[in-house]
This record gives C-alpha cells, sequence and structure tokens, in this order.
C-alpha cells in the first residue's frame, strides 16, 4: 500500500513533467487523499498524555 | 519579487527538499535504521511539498501550486506531530537516531513549518505570479535536474517501500526487508 502511494507521488510528477497539469492535479490529489486514510489507518494507540 | 527570482527560490525548495529525502536515505542505508509506517508517510508530504514547487517551476508560477505545497506540508506536519507526541512523555523511548539533539521525526515538522512560513512569506510577493494560462517558461538544464532528481527519489521509495513492506501494511517497528527475508 505504501508503494502504491508513492507511485502515485511518482505518478503525478512524471505527468507534470511531461506538461499534462490537470491530469498531475488529479492523481496527487488522489494520493493525499490516500495518504491521509493511510495516516488514519496507522493512528491505532491513544497518545497518553494531558492536553 | 520577480518571476525569475521567484523560480529560482523555488528550484532551491524542490533541492532542499530533496536533499532532505536523500538524507533519509542516508539514515536507511548506512545506518540500516529502516522507516517506519510514519516515517514513510512523512516522506510523501515532502514529495508534496517538492511536487508545488516543480508545478511552479513546468506550468508557471501560481497560488493554487504553493497551495499544494501548503497542503503536502500541513500533512507531513500532521505525521510528524503524531510521531513526536508519541515519544514526547519521559520513559515512552523515541525511533531512530538524533541529529543535533533532536530525532528525523522532529525536524520533519520544524521542516514542515519553516516551508508554510517561507511559502507564506512568498504569497505576499504579487509580481511573481503568471498572467495567463499561456505563459509556461521553459525549464532551465537545472531545473530539469531538480525535477528530474525528485522522480528519481519517488521512483526508489515506490521500490524501497515495496521490498519493506511487501503490498500490506507496514511493521509499526521494521527490522528488516519484508520481501528480502
Amino acid at each position: 500500500m505504501m508503494a502504491l502511494l508513492y507511485l502515485l507521488y511518482a505518478a503525478a510528477t512524471i505527468i507534470a513533467f511531461r506538461g499534462n497539469r490537470k491530469l498531475s492535479l488529479i492523481i496527487f490529489t488522489v494520493a493525499i487523499v490516500l495518504s491521509i486514510f493511510w495516516f488514519k489507518y496507522h493512528v491505532t494507540d491513544p497518545i497518553n498524555i494531558s492536553l | 519579487m520577480t518571476p525569475s527570482l521567484a523560480r529560482n527560490i523555488n528550484i532551491l525548495g524542490a533541492l532542499g527538499i530533496s536533499s532532505v529525502l536523500l538524507g533519509a536515505y542516508g539514515f536507511q542505508f548506512i545506518l540500516w535504521e529502516f522507516p517506519c509506517p510514519l516515517c514513510l508517510l512523512i516522506r510523501m508530504g515532502m514529495l508534496g511539498v517538492a511536487f508545488g514547487f516543480l508545478l511552479n517551476l513546468k506550468f508557471g508560477i501560481r497560488p493554487s501550486h504553493y497551495g499544494v505545497s501548503i497542503i503536502s506540508a500541513m500533512f507531513g506536519g500532521a505525521v510528524a506531530l503524531r510521531q513526536v507526541l508519541l515519544h514526547i512523555v519521559p520513559g515512552t523511548g523515541s525511533y531512530g537516531s538524533p541529529v543535533f539533539g533532536m530525532h528525523l521525526y522532529t525536524w520533519a515538522f520544524v521542516i514542515f513549518a519553516a516551508a508554510v512560513l517561507i511559502i507564506g512569506i512568498l504569497l505576499v510577493f504579487d509580481r511573481q505570479f503568471v498572467n495567463k494560462e499561456t505563459e509556461e517558461p521553459a525549464l532551465s538544464g537545472f531545473a530539469k535536474f531538480v525535477f528530474i532528481l525528485v522522480i528519481v527519489i519517488a521512483l526508489t521509495n515506490v521500490v524501497t517501500a515495496f521490498l519493506e513492506c511487501g503490498i500490506g501494511p507496514c511493521p509499526d517497528n521494521p527490522v528488516q526487508y519484508e520481501l528480502l527475508k
């Protein structure tokens, strides 16, 4: 899954380099949204501090 | 601030982020400190910040491209902050070796916060922004090099993340490459 996320970031960068701004931004958006979901997946334990 | 100066600043920004990501690889392959899942997500935030700078170089300086960098920095900062708070209570340990007294996730938070501040300052200057959608400056040789460097770093992270984790979730405390064991 992590590799897939990196692949999306790489794809967005490559597509931007090739000149397709709109597609690169779409792929980047998908990548960042999935990254947020994956971050949420890894946030498992409560933090043992008093805020 | 002229568009040319702004482009040079964006090149430096992308280069700076690239050097941070290469430094992370130094820890991974020289010190053999494997990146944890949160560490890998922090690297993605860094790639996102660099991506915004690269968009400026390729398609002209636009506020939306700075927005891409800011959003990525906010994401990366949130992940870094999470990792800082996991270890902030005395006795909870830490992850990885410190650099000048702070661990990499703490440095990452500092870098993301600095990125937001610097981009905020850059956004103050209106003269750098392109007026027409057709104003796409050609990439200079050095800009092309930085672009390709970021692409290579992203692609190598695909390979190393796949070797470390496979297709499933990464282990919380990785000690080996799952696909090489």
